[in-house]
Parts: structure tokens; sequence; C-alpha cells
């Protein structure tokens, strides 16, 4: 694995990681610029819009694994500038890896940055440090854990269509599939069985049980919100499926970059 | 050094094997230019040499590294320039360079070694250049540019003159002498057979995905007839009916030309002179490469 491939990997997830960056820093930007009070601040809407600027991070971190999968390898693939990499003292294995490792890094990052900015905006919204202080660092956990996992899924998938097919529409088309499929299923997940079953359900979750938003309780809310109540990432059993389906992904990569030509 | 031994490749889902048991190599100091029509497999072979593609049988040795087992160990001593270079179209060239010299782990020098190799290349003034501004030429350069980070000791050149203007087709004649000067191998597919005829040692001529010959320069007389040619002063018409039993016997513009002779040049111009004709010239001209190439596949196709 080459420190070139790692890089050239997080530059392509650059554009969306600030995304991420701007929009809860503009956010939190507003409240402060706005000057309101402790009092006004919990009788505007502001912490209904930062759970769902923190709905969002799902849907930014699934775009991130999606968009960096696609940029970091499948593009340079069908240009043809993975050859130019490809040719250098470099092995296959190296450069996949150096590029998926690339990916999970830019995608932890936002992660982590996304969780310090929620759990900043949850705070700043409430008038106070009501935000349990342990759980921002679960946040964290989880969006990355949640962000790792995705990312190893569209990565594996982006890859294997790519080397498969070699048709960029193909790869494209699947890579979005993947997008489409997993959004939705993110903000529908309700049901901890579903979680359990499928690691990919994981991400804003709390150990303690605490949800950072004020969320009105009915049918639409629970559907909304179904992925941020009721689970607890601390679980080990989930912590042990996300790590078991990285690992599954990291096999399933290392198998086909062996047979991939 | 670049070895082939009994290399074959098959594509998925192709009928036939688009390179088959091609064995032969080439020694540093030598340049081997790779001759065959479009499809012949040329390109396939270099970038199984390349490590781009694995060979569906044989091995492919660099400096005595598999290029499949030992990817890493034989690519740092490959230069490759491919057919049509592409880059990261909106980065400029120095970046890349520098990008591409990061695999190399200290081993392509400093910055300054890069802002020289594109200077070397006529890029100096366009680093900070996007590639996609770049014209044909330009992006074929600078992949010679990036084919000598690392200073490797096999070249793999890909079709390297076309695209170049005539200034930058000569220095890179002289590139490639000087390479094989430093002991470089240099393996070199070109359409351009008589550029070609200019810069290599011997010849590799592959013919849908066989290797049908491999010939030393100056050694396609060995395999291939001369011809005549004859300029008298007094020809006539009976002249083409004596020189027939000689040969096949053509008349261009005044030149009769001896194709496939059957004796050697003096008993032409000794019955030339017995029989009364003047002879202005007289030259014996040997194949040359597009001729015996052509002779070659002949064979082949007459199998």
């Amino acid at each position: 694995m080459n420190s070139q491939d790692v890089t050239r990997a997080l530059k392509s997830g650059s554009f969306i990681f600030w995304m991420i960056v701007i929009v809860f820093a503009s956010l939190l930007l507003g409240w402060i610029v706005g000057g309101a009070d402790s009092a006004e601040r919990a009788a505007m809407p502001g912490t209904a819009a930062t759970a769902i600027v923190a709905w969002f991070t799902t849907f930014f971190l699934l775009g991130m694994a999606r968009g960096m999968s696609i940029s970091s390898f499948a593009e340079d693939k069908f240009s043809g500038a993975l050859e130019a990499s490809l040719v250098r003292p470099v092995s296959r294995a190296g450069l996949v890896f150096g590029r998926f490792i690339g990916v999970v890094l830019g995608v932890l990052i936002a992660a982590v940055v996304a969780a310090v900015l929620v759990s900043s905006a949850y705070t700043y919204g409430h008038g106070g440090p009501a935000f349990p202080q342990l759980a921002t660092i679960d946040l964290a956990i989880g969006l990355a854990i949640a962000g790792i996992v995705m990312t190893a899924l569209c990565f594996l998938i982006t890859y294997a269509t790519a080397s498969a097919s070699g048709a960029r529409w193909a790869t494209r088309g699947i890579n979005w599939l993947l997008f489409v499929v997993f959004a939705p299923a993110f903000s529908l997940a309700n049901i901890p069985a579903l979680l359990v079953a499928n690691p990919l359900m994981l991400p804003l979750t709390l150990t303690s049980g605490a949800v950072p938003y004020s969320v009105p309780p009915g049918l639409a809310t629970a559907l909304l919100f179904g992925p941020l109540q009721g689970t607890r990432i601390g679980d080990p059993a989930l912590i042990g499926i996300g790590i078991g389906w990285i690992a599954a992904t990291v096999l399933g990569l290392l198998a086909k970059v062996r047979v991939t030509d | 050094m670049l070895r082939f031994a009994a290399v074959g490749k098959t594509y998925r889902g192709g009928s036939s094997p688009a390179v088959g048991n091609v064995t032969f190599d080439v020694q540093p100091g030598e340049i081997v230019g790779l001759v065959g029509l479009n499809g012949a497999g040329k390109t396939t072979l270099l970038r199984m040499a390349a490590g781009l593609l694995l060979p569906s049988q044989g091995t492919v040795y660099v400096e005595g590294h598999d290029v499949a087992r030992d990817k890493r160990a034989a690519s740092r001593q490959i230069g490759w320039v491919p057919e049509l270079p592409i880059f990261p179209p909106r980065t400029p060239l120095f970046d890349t360079l520098g990008y591409l010299a990061g695999y190399y782990a200290g081993e392509a020098g400093s910055a300054n070694d890069r802002r020289a190799l594109l200077t070397a290349v006529g890029l100096g003034p366009q680093e900070r250049a996007l590639y996609s501004t770049l014209s044909q030429g330009m992006k074929k350069r600078f992949a010679v540019a990036t084919s000598m980070l690392g200073q490797p000791s096999n070249y793999l050149l890909d079709e390297l003159l076309n695209g170049l203007d005539p200034e930058w087709i000569r220095w890179a004649r002289d590139w490639m002498a000087g390479l094989r000067q430093r002991g470089a191998a240099i393996l070199l597919s070109s359409h351009l057979l008589g550029e070609l005829e200019g810069i290599a040692d011997r010849y590799a001529f592959i013919h849908q995905g066989q290797l049908i010959g491999v010939v030393p320069r100056g050694a396609i007389g060995q395999h291939l007839p001369p011809r005549f040619l004859v300029r008298l002063a007094n020809p006539n018409d009976a002249v083409l009916a004596v020189l027939a039993g000689f040969g096949e016997v053509f008349l261009d513009q005044q030149v009769i030309r001896i194709e496939g002779p059957r004796v050697p040049p003096e008993a032409v111009t000794i019955e030339l002179n017995r029989r009364g004709y003047i002879i202005q010239e007289f030259r014996v001209e040997e194949p040359n490469l597009e001729e015996f190439f052509f002779h070659l596949i002949a064979q082949v196709r007459a199998q």
C-alpha cells in the first residue's frame, strides 16, 4: 500500500466533506449571529432543524462513501489514468487497498467532524451543555462505524462492477442504486431486529439512549427519525457485526483483486 | 533486460488468444522494434510487460523479476509510454509528476530533478499547465517524462513517435539512442517502419498474436533476396526478355527492376555487356523492413 493512493482517494472526497462542514457550520453560525438567547432558542424550531440536519448527515456520509468510491478508483480506471499509477512500483492489491483506506479515512474524518458539529449545534440549540458529554463520542463512534460500513459496501461493489463490467454506466448505475436503496432505508429502519440483522443501519445512535433532538411523538416522526432512536451503538453485537462486515469486505476485495485483470 | 517466456493472453470472452506463446528477449543496450498490423497483439504484449495485464500463460521477466508475482520490483525497472497517454486531466503537469514520483520512495529525485525532466521534454514552461490543455504531441512528451521517473533500465514504448512533430521525432530518436548507450533495454512498437529501421537493433514481428520472426538489423537480406536496379543508355524492348531469365523483371520510368534474382549481380552485367547494352547505373538494393514484414506475413498466410 502506498501513501500516494491514500492521498489521492482522500482528495476525491474533499468536496462532500466541505459540504458537511459548511452545512453544519452555517447552522451554528446562524444561531450565533442571530443573537437568540436561550429562551428564544428553546422556542425556535432550531432543535428540530438540528435534528433534520443531523439526520441528513447519514445521507452526506453515504453520498461521500458513494462519491469517493467512484472517483477514487472507478473513474480513474475508466479514464485510463489509473494505469499511470499501476505501472509504477506498486502491487495491484496495494493500489486498491491504498485507495480503499483513503476513502475510509475520508468518511471517518467527515463522520467525526459531523458528530462534533451536530452535538455543538444541539448544545447551543438547548441553551447550554445539556447534551451528555459521552454522547458526542458515541455519536462519533456510531457515525464512524456506520460510515466505514457504508464505505466498505460502496467500494467493494463499485470496484467489483468497474472491474467486471468495464462499463462506466453500469458502475455509476449500481453505485447510485446503492445510495437510492440505502438512503430511505436509513430513515425507515425503525425495527431493532432489522438494525441487528443489517449492520448498515447503525448511524446516529447513542449508548446512553438519549437522542440529541427534539423529536415530537407520532408515527411520521417515528418513521422519519427511526434510526435515531432505540438502538445503542455501544451494543457489542452491533459493533461486532459492523467490524465483521468491514472484515468481510476487505477479504472480498482481496479475493477480487487476485482474480481481476 | 526484458524476457518474454511463452507468454500468452486470452481476453475474457475472446474466441482466440490475443497473444499466444511468445518467446523473445530484449538485451541491455538494445532496441527491439515490435512490428505488426493493427490488432496483432503488440500493445497487449507491452501491457503485460508493464504489469497492466496479467498473462494467461507464460511469464514476463523484467531484470529477472516475474511481473505478475513480483510486480513492485519489476515495475521499478520499467518506463512505459502508452500509445495514448492518459493522466489526471485537471492537474498541473508538475503536480502529476510529483504524485507519480511518490511511488518511487525518494528514488525519483528532488523537485528540481522533476523540473529537469519536464525541461528535457520541452515542457518546462508548461509545468503549471493542466494536462487536458496539452496537444497530442505534448501529452506524449509528458508521458516520456513520467517514464524516466526513477531512471528505470527497461523501456516499453508503444507508438512513441505517433503524434510527435519532426523536431521531436528526432529528439525521441536521440533520446532512445542515449538510453541504449547507457545500457537500457528498449522495446519499441511502431507502424512507422522507416523510423524503426533507423533505430532498432532487432525486429520482432508479430502477426495475429504469434511471433513470426525475430531478425537483427542488417540480416533481412539473408532471409529475402535483394533486387537489382539497372539503368541503360540504350534500352530497347528486347532487353526485358533478356533479363527475364534472371528474375522477375519490371520497367519503372527507365529503370529496370529485377526482383528475386536467381543469379549474382555480375552475371547480369556480363550478359548486358555481351549484348552491347551500355550500363549507366547498376544497384543492388536490399529489401527494406516493410517488404520483409509483408514477405513474412505472406509466408504465414500461405501456411
